[in-house]
């Protein structure tokens, strides 16, 4: 699964620790997400959503 | 976000850590003024189980980030450590049953496989396995986002 969370973040001038705190997750789960090492669930990727204002879609896609 | 509801809290793993230090000291201090072979028999069995216990404590214990990411390496080293399990006991099995089928090879593997046997069919040598496979894969985890922004 391919994803655009660090484009966003870059875009928003936002750090990792800042996007872990506002989704209540670790820092290492933000870095392993941008890494394709781990698919976040379907909470933290809404969460996620809510956070930069975009779609899930927009975030992840196949 | 927590799932990990079967997991002790961190602070008992602390506890786990502060045992498997104590182990560590007692063994070194053990090697250091030769405790006399019958008490360090019943001294070794002691230590042994502090350590399952230590392993037990730190590797069912909450980590002080916990969250789905840590969730799923708990998982994902449980998966290896029963792999690294199976694929141990296969190979010693295949080895020491060779000889009985009259191909002989040198003692010292035959031994060797035996020990590895031995502990691989207990199910205490799991638990360390496992505390080292997740404690080096949060450790690794930990480290290289440290070192990205």
């Amino acid at each position: 699964m391919n994803n655009r969370i660090k484009e966003e973040r870059k875009l928003r001038k936002v750090s990792q620790q800042e996007l872990a705190e506002a989704t209540g997750v670790s820092r290492q789960t933000i870095y392993a997400i941008e890494k394709d090492i781990y698919i976040p669930s379907t909470e933290l990727a809404l969460k996620m959503s809510a956070f930069f204002g975009k779609s899930v879609n927009e975030l992840f896609w196949l | 976000m927590n799932k990990t509801d079967l997991l002790f809290p961190h602070k008992i793993q602390q506890i786990g850590w502060v045992i498997f230090a104590m182990v560590i000291i007692v063994a070194i201090g053990g090697c250091i003024f030769n405790y006399g072979s019958g008490f360090y028999a019943q001294l070794s069995f002691v230590l042994w189980t502090l350590v399952y216990l230590a392993a037990f404590l730190i590797g069912f214990s909450k980590e002080k980030d916990d969250d789905e990411f840590i969730e799923a390496l708990r998982f994902k080293s449980l998966k290896t450590m029963l792999c690294v399990e199976l694929a141990i006991m296969v190979l010693s099995g295949i080895m020491l049953g060779i000889p009985e089928v009259g191909i002989n090879y040198p003692k010292k593997i035959y031994t060797a496989f035996s020990v590895i046997n031995y502990f691989c069919c207990r199910v205490e040598f799991a638990l360390p396995l496992y505390m080292l496979i997740f404690k080096l894969s949060v450790w690794k985890y930990r480290k290289e986002a440290g070192s990205d922004e």
